[in-house]
C-alpha cells in the first residue's frame, strides 16, 4: 500500500483551502473564537440599538442606567418617560423579537437538516400556515395566549406531518416535491384560516385575528416573552440535544440505517420540536415568514454544516436579524410596518437565489 | 456468526421472489463473497442481514452487531472527520455528541486506512476511492464485529481498487466477519472464504469460495460465456466475459 500513498490525490492544498468552513475548529482555532464572539455580540448589539432608537431617542448611557438601576444603586439622570419606554415598551418587544427570530432560525436549520432540503423553512413546509390556522381558531374561540400556542402547536405539527407524508417516497422526499406539498397544505390551511376570519365577529375577534396574522411584536408583554421563551427553551433545547443525530439524518436515511441508528423516531422528535418552536412564535407574533429559510444558510456559510454549531449560530443570527427588522419596522415610517412584510422582502429573494442555484446544479428534482 | 434460515425476499410489486428458502451459516471471521447479476438482491440481502429490512419469510440472525458500508453516500458537505465520527452514532445514543476521544479514534482509523491527510477535506470533494475508504473508516468506528460492504470496489480505478482490497485483507486478518457484494469476484477471491451466488430468479448457492466460484457457475449465473484468466488463488484470478466474434 505504501507506494500508492505517495500518489497525490485531488487538487492542491492551496486550491481547496477556500472551501474549508470558517467554523471548523481543527483548522482555525483563533478565527473560530473570534467568529463566535462576534456571533454572540451581534444580537446584543442589536438589542442595545433597539432599546435606544425610536420616536423617543434614548442615549445609550441612559439605556444602560435604566436596565442596571434594578440591581445597582445608580443615580437616575434619565427622565421618567425614558425609563418607562425602555423598560415596559422596548424591552419586552426587543426580547420578544430576539426570541422569535432565534426560534425561527433554529427551526429552519433543523428542518433543512432532517428533510435534507435547502429550500425549506417553517413557512415552506406548512408549519407556519398550519399554526396560523390553529392560532386563529383559538382566538375565535376566545382562548388566551397559552391556548393559542397549544392550538398552533397541534395544527402546525399536523401540517408538517401531512406535508412530509405527501412528499415522501421510500423514506425520502425530493426537494421540489416537498415544496409543492407545502404549497398544497399551506393553501388548505390558508383557506381554513379565511373561513375562521369569515366566521369571526367583525366588531371584536376579526380585527384581533387579522392584526395577529400580519405578524408583529408591537404589543409585546412580559407574559408573551415568557411564553415564547418557554417554547424556545424546550424546542431549541431538544434540537441541541439531538444535534448529532440531525447531522446523521442530513446524510440520508440509508446512511443512518447503515450505521444502525433508528431514523423515524429522531425525525418525529425533530419535527415536534420544530412545531413547538414555530407555535411559540406564531402565538405571540403571528406568522413571520422567511427568517427560518434564509438565516440557516448564512449560518452554514459561517460555521459549517454540523448542527452542534449550526443550530446556535442560526439562533444568534436569527434573533439579531429579526430585531434589526423590527427596528426598521417601527422607525422607517411614521406608521408601523408589518414585520412579515419586511422579512419577506429579504427572504423571498434569498429563496429565489437558492432555487436558481439548485435548478442549475440539477439537485432539486 | 451469521445464520440465515428459510430467508425469502420479493421486491414490492414483483411476481417472483428474488430468493427464497435460503439457508446458510457463516462462521465468525469469514469473508463471504456475494455474487449475482444486477438486481439479483445482493444489496437487499446485506440490508436483511443488517436488520434494516424485514424479510417476507424466514430470518437472518447475527451473533454480533453489524454495520453496513453503503455503495455510495449522498454528497455531504461535512468534512471527512465529521463524516467518520458519525460511525459513533449508535454508541453515543440519542443525545450524545462525539467528544475528543471519538475524534481521536476517528483519526486513528483514518491513519490505519492511510488517509489521515484527508481529515479536514470536504467529503464531497473526494475521489471515489477516497470516499469508499472514508465510508469504511466510518463503519470501523462503530466497532461492530460484522462489516457488510456493498460493492466496495466498483467504479474505482486500479490504484484505488488495490487500496480498498488491501484494507479488506487487513480487516479479514484482524478477525472481522465480512460480507462483500461485488461484480468483480476475481480480485476478491484470494481473500474470500465463502461465496453466495444469487441468480435473481429465486435460486441461490452457498459454499467455499474456492470451489463454488468457477467459469461454469458464473456462466449460469450471468447467462453469458465467461473466461477465467490466471491460475490462482493464491495467485491473481480474473473472470472476463468471453466475446463471441
Amino acid at each position: 500500500m505504501t507506494p500508492m500513498l505517495a500518489v497525490p490525490f485531488g487538487p492542491s492544498r492551496s486550491g481547496e483551502s477556500a472551501r474549508v468552513t470558517v467554523g471548523d475548529p481543527s483548522a482555525h482555532p483563533w478565527r473560530t473564537m473570534w467568529l463566535w464572539t462576534l456571533l454572540l455580540l451581534f444580537p446584543l448589539a442589536c438589542l442595545a440599538l433597539s432599546l435606544g432608537i425610536g420616536r423617543l431617542a434614548v442615549p445609550p448611557d441612559h439605556v444602560a442606567g435604566i436596565l442596571l438601576a434594578r440591581w445597582l444603586p445608580i443615580e437616575p439622570r434619565w427622565t421618567e418617560i425614558e425609563a418607562r419606554v425602555v423598560e415596559f415598551v422596548r424591552l419586552p418587544r426587543s426580547v420578544l423579537a430576539l426570541l422569535v427570530g432565534a426560534s425561527l432560525g433554529m427551526a429552519g436549520a433543523a428542518l433543512q437538516g432532517v428533510l435534507r432540503n435547502p429550500l425549506v423553512g417553517p413557512q415552506i413546509v406548512g408549519v407556519s400556515s398550519g399554526a396560523a390556522f390553529g392560532g386563529a381558531l383559538a382566538i375565535l374561540l376566545g382562548a388566551a395566549d397559552a391556548g393559542v400556542m397549544a392550538a398552533a402547536f397541534l395544527t402546525g405539527l399536523g401540517s408538517v406531518v401531512v406535508v412530509h407524508g405527501l412528499a415522501r417516497v421510500d423514506g425520502a422526499a425530493r426537494p421540489l416535491t416537498l415544496v409543492l406539498a407545502g404549497v398544497v397544505v399551506s393553501a388548505f390551511a390558508g383557506a381554513l384560516t379565511s373561513l375562521v376570519s369569515w366566521l369571526a365577529d367583525p366588531q371584536s375577534t376579526l380585527a384581533a385575528i387579522v392584526y395577529w396574522l400580519m405578524g408583529s411584536v408591537a404589543a409585546a408583554s412580559f407574559d408573551e416573552v415568557g411564553l415564547c421563551a418557554t417554547s424556545a427553551i424546550l424546542g431549541g433545547g431538544l434540537l441541541l440535544l439531538l444535534a448529532f443525530r440531525i447531522d446523521l439524518l442530513s446524510l440520508g436515511d440509508a446512511d443512518a440505517a447503515a450505521l444502525g441508528v433508528p431514523i423515524e423516531p429522531v425525525r418525529w422528535a425533530v419535527l415536534a420540536a420544530v412545531a413547538l418552536l414555530v407555535a411559540g412564535t406564531v402565538a405571540v407574533a403571528g406568522v413571520v415568514g422567511w427568517v427560518g429559510l434564509a438565516v440557516p444558510h448564512l449560518a452554514r456559510f459561517l460555521v459549517g454544516p454540523t448542527h452542534g454549531r449550526l443550530l446556535p449560530a442560526s439562533a444568534l443570527l436569527g434573533g439579531g436579524f429579526l430585531l434589526l427588522v423590527d427596528c426598521a419596522a417601527r422607525t422607517l415610517t411614521a406608521a408601523e410596518l408589518p414585520l412579515g412584510m419586511l422579512t419577506a422582502l429579504v427572504g423571498a429573494p434569498v429563496f429565489a437565489l437558492l432555487l436558481r442555484r439548485g435548478v442549475r446544479a440539477g439537485s432539486l428534482a | 456468526m451469521i445464520t440465515v434460515e428459510d430467508l425469502a425476499w420479493r421486491a414490492p410489486g414483483a411476481a417472483r421472489p428474488l430468493f427464497e428458502d435460503m439457508r446458510w451459516t457463516l462462521p465468525a471471521g469469514a469473508l463471504l463473497l456475494l455474487l449475482g447479476p444486477n438486481g439479483s438482491g445482493k444489496s437487499t440481502l446485506l440490508e436483511l442481514v443488517a436488520g434494516i429490512r424485514r424479510p417476507i419469510a424466514g430470518r437472518a440472525r447475527r451473533a454480533a452487531d453489524s454495520v453496513l458500508v453503503p455503495q455510495r453516500s449522498r454528497p455531504a458537505v461535512f468534512t471527512v472527520l465529521d463524516m467518520v465520527v458519525m460511525g459513533r452514532a449508535r454508541r453515543l445514543g440519542w443525545f450524545g455528541r462525539p467528544g475528543r476521544v471519538d475524534r481521536a479514534a476517528a483519526r486513528a482509523h483514518l491513519e490505519r486506512l492511510g488517509i489521515a491527510r484527508l481529515a479536514d477535506r470536504p467529503f464531497d470533494r473526494l475521489s471515489g476511492g477516497e470516499a469508499q475508504l472514508v465510508l469504511i473508516a466510518r463503519a470501523l468506528l462503530a466497532e461492530a464485529p460484522i462489516l457488510l460492504l456493498d460493492e466496495p470496489t466498483s467504479a474505482l480505478d486500479l490504484a484505488n481498487q488495490a487500496r480498498v482490497l488491501a484494507v479488506l485483507g487487513e480487516l479479514r486478518r484482524s478477525g472481522l466477519t465480512l460480507l462483500v457484494a461485488t461484480h468483480e469476484p476475481g480480485a476478491l477471491l484470494a481473500l474470500a472464504s465463502h461465496a453466495l451466488l444469487l441468480s435473481g430468479r429465486g435460486g441461490w448457492s452457498f459454499g467455499p469460495a474456492a470451489t463454488i466460484v468457477d467459469e461454469a457457475r458464473l456462466e449460469g449465473l450471468f447467462g453469458t460465456p465467461v473466461q477465467r484468466l490466471g491460475d490462482g488463488p493464491p495467485g491473481p484470478v480474473c473472470f472476463v466475459p468471453r466475446l463471441v466474434t
